[in-house]
């Protein structure tokens, strides 16, 4: 027989095994073990060769062979260089199925998150092509345990479907899954998006957050250096800054940047960083000094949102920072003594219009609003968060009430997607942290143990545990922390 | 698109938000005048969600919200931006968004 059917026969039967154990291994989870197909790569791949190779009376050759096994074994390497630019969607997912090293905790949804990938390089809106279709008929409901690869699939559909946030949430709960439901990969892409849609929106105060309890990367060491130069509390451009702390600060620019991938991408971003760490010489014009002027920052802030029409709820938040702030009222103040005019009338004008614009917003955007939030968002827009983050977290608390009943892992999944939207809502109105922590707390912990003594969810379960934990750190509660740290341990 | 930067007073009359009463009506009678002799300057007002159109109603319209100082600081403040589109009006500050993330370390194009 020719030793290249050979070959090709083994190595069908070696990936056919892998995936039947791949497919055991979702019914019960067990850490993914790299061994077998070391062994098989360096020993048995060889001796099989070898053997076959006698049998057909031919001298052993290995020229060919291992650039073909090296082919068969680690396929992203030809897909990004010969499937990739062509943007065969298809044949990226058909030749990821052979990525068991990359997507080892479910190579076929692996396959699928390696075909979403592709996808979102390209520049037509998802839902345009046909290929979209076949994307979402291969996305199906997870069943079994939920797994890391699960979760970065529904997210990688959701941020090409415009859901920003719903990504966003899943990204962070797969950061706190426990390491044996949570592949490599997996983390790194959910490490890197939440990092670069941190520094898309300009939330570089986030980057440090994202970064702690995540591997290193090269990217992360960047983004990290360029948040701590934009948000470096000691206001680096005054002069009185020491010098020291200034070049010691740029070198570690440097040199992140140069470590960091695509540095020719990322160097516009390393200027603004290198310009904002140069002491400031600029001295403040009187218009922009004067108190008598509404345009400060916030202000200016809040009306560039509301031009840009893209985002309701930063243009809301923006314009709640405006609303509360002194320089604000000391304005309207002053303008309401000048025009003769009473203030708490006037204020109210204001929030009407301000109302107004927010609704006007909302219907360009096409987002729908609460109808009571969009009368008089003012006033009741923290109530009404409140509320609905009570029932979505009584939602968690209800997981396990009915005795003995396994539910659809994603019932699970949504449920927590919708408690993580809330509370971000109740955040973004203004609650405090604290408060709306201790409102939820129980109910996530019951929620959580729920998950992990019935459902058998283990792996959401812990990354609902190190939720917990993370904002008890936050608020400085170190029982529930201790407590936390002491379930994260449990088995997964 | 917000009304009240569209169609802010301020920006129909091409006025500051300090200008006096005074203004506001000469500046008004203004803009009628060149409207009723189809005069193609008056017909167009900058604002910074870009060029409106204008017309008699919408000036008369306009002084009138300025006379009224209950309705006055409301177009105060919605008038703090020039009256040029945003884009070209304000530079990026540095510690702001970084829209080409995504783009740049290739997860779009």
């Amino acid at each position: 027989m020719n030793p290249g059917c050979l070959l090709g026969i083994a190595l069908g039967l070696l990936l056919r095994y892998r995936n039947r154990r791949r497919e055991a291994r979702e019914q019960r989870l067990v850490a993914p073990s790299q061994w077998f197909t070391a062994v098989w790569f360096f020993v048995g791949l060889p001796a099989l060769v070898v053997v076959s190779l006698i049998a057909a009376g031919e001298a052993p050759a290995f020229h060919w062979t291992y650039p073909l096994a090296a082919l068969v074994l680690f396929p992203n390497l030809w897909i990004r260089l010969l499937v990739q630019p062509f943007g065969a969607i298809r044949w990226i997912y058909r030749f990821s199925l052979l990525a068991n090293f990359t997507w080892t905790l479910r190579p076929k949804t692996g396959a699928l998150c390696a075909a979403l990938l592709a996808r979102m390089k390209h520049t037509e809106p998802f839902g345009s092509l046909p290929i979209d279709r076949w994307l979402v008929d291969r996305s199906k409901p997870p069943q079994g345990i939920l797994l890391s690869t699960d979760l970065l699939a529904d997210a990688l559909l959701s941020d090409l479907r415009g859901d920003r946030r719903r990504t966003r949430f899943l990204m962070e709960t797969i950061l706190r899954f426990p390491s044996k439901a949570c592949g490599r990969k997996d983390a790194q892409l959910a490490h890197e998006w939440l990092l670069l849609q941190a520094a898309e929106k300009g939330h570089w105060y986030r980057i440090p957050l994202i970064h702690r309890g995540a591997r290193w990367t090269r990217l992360g060491a960047f983004l990290r250096q360029i948040s701590l130069a934009l948000t470096d509390d000691g206001d680096p451009q005054s002069a009185e800054h020491p010098s020291w702390k200034r070049r010691a600060r740029r070198l570690m620019l440097g040199l992140t940047w140069i470590l960091a991938p695509r540095p020719w991408a990322t160097r516009p971003l390393l200027l603004r960083a290198q310009q904002h760490l140069e002491p400031s010489t600029e001295l403040l014009t009187e218009a922009e000094a004067s108190v008598e002027s509404p345009a400060h920052e916030p202000t200016l802030e809040a009306m560039a949102h509301t031009v840009r029409a893209t985002d309701p709820t930063a243009t809301a938040s923006a314009w709640r920072k405006v609303m509360s702030s002194t320089d604000f009222a000391a304005w309207v103040e002053s303008r309401c003594e000048a025009l003769g005019i009473d203030p708490g009338a006037a204020t109210q004008a204001i929030y009407e219009s301000v109302a107004d614009s927010w609704q006007e917003l909302s219907e360009t955007t096409g987002l729908a609003l609460d109808p009571e939030v969009a009368q008089g968002w003012l006033h009741d827009q923290q109530a009404h968060r409140l509320s609905s983050l009570e029932e979505s977290a009584e939602a968690l608390n209800q997981l396990g009430e009915d005795d003995e009943e396994i539910l659809e892992p994603i019932h699970h999944l949504e449920a927590w997607l919708a408690f993580c939207r809330r509370f971000d809502e109740a955040l973004q109105a203004g609650a405090a942290l604290s408060l709306t922590f201790y409102q939820v707390r129980v109910a996530v912990w019951n929620g959580s143990a729920e998950l992990y003594n019935t459902q058998g969810q283990k792996a959401l379960a812990h990354s609902m545990f190190a939720w917990l934990h993370d904002h008890a750190v936050a608020i400085g509660d170190s029982h529930t922390a201790e407590q936390m740290r002491a379930h994260m341990k449990l088995a997964v | 698109m917000s009304r009240n930067i569209t169609q802010n007073a301020f920006y129909v009359l091409e006025l500051s938000s300090e200008c006096s009463v005074m203004d506001v009506e000469m500046a008004g009678q203004k803009l009628l005048a060149m409207l009723e002799i189809g005069m193609a300057d008056a017909k167009t007002y900058s604002t910074p969600m870009g060029h409106q159109e204008r017309d008699a109603e919408r000036v008369r319209a306009a002084m009138a919200q300025l006379r009224d100082p209950k309705s006055r600081i409301v177009h105060e403040l919605w008038a703090q931006l020039p009256a040029e589109p945003l884009t070209q009006a304000t530079e990026a500050p540095l510690d702001g968004p970084w829209p080409e993330a995504f783009k740049a370390l290739g997860w779009k194009r």
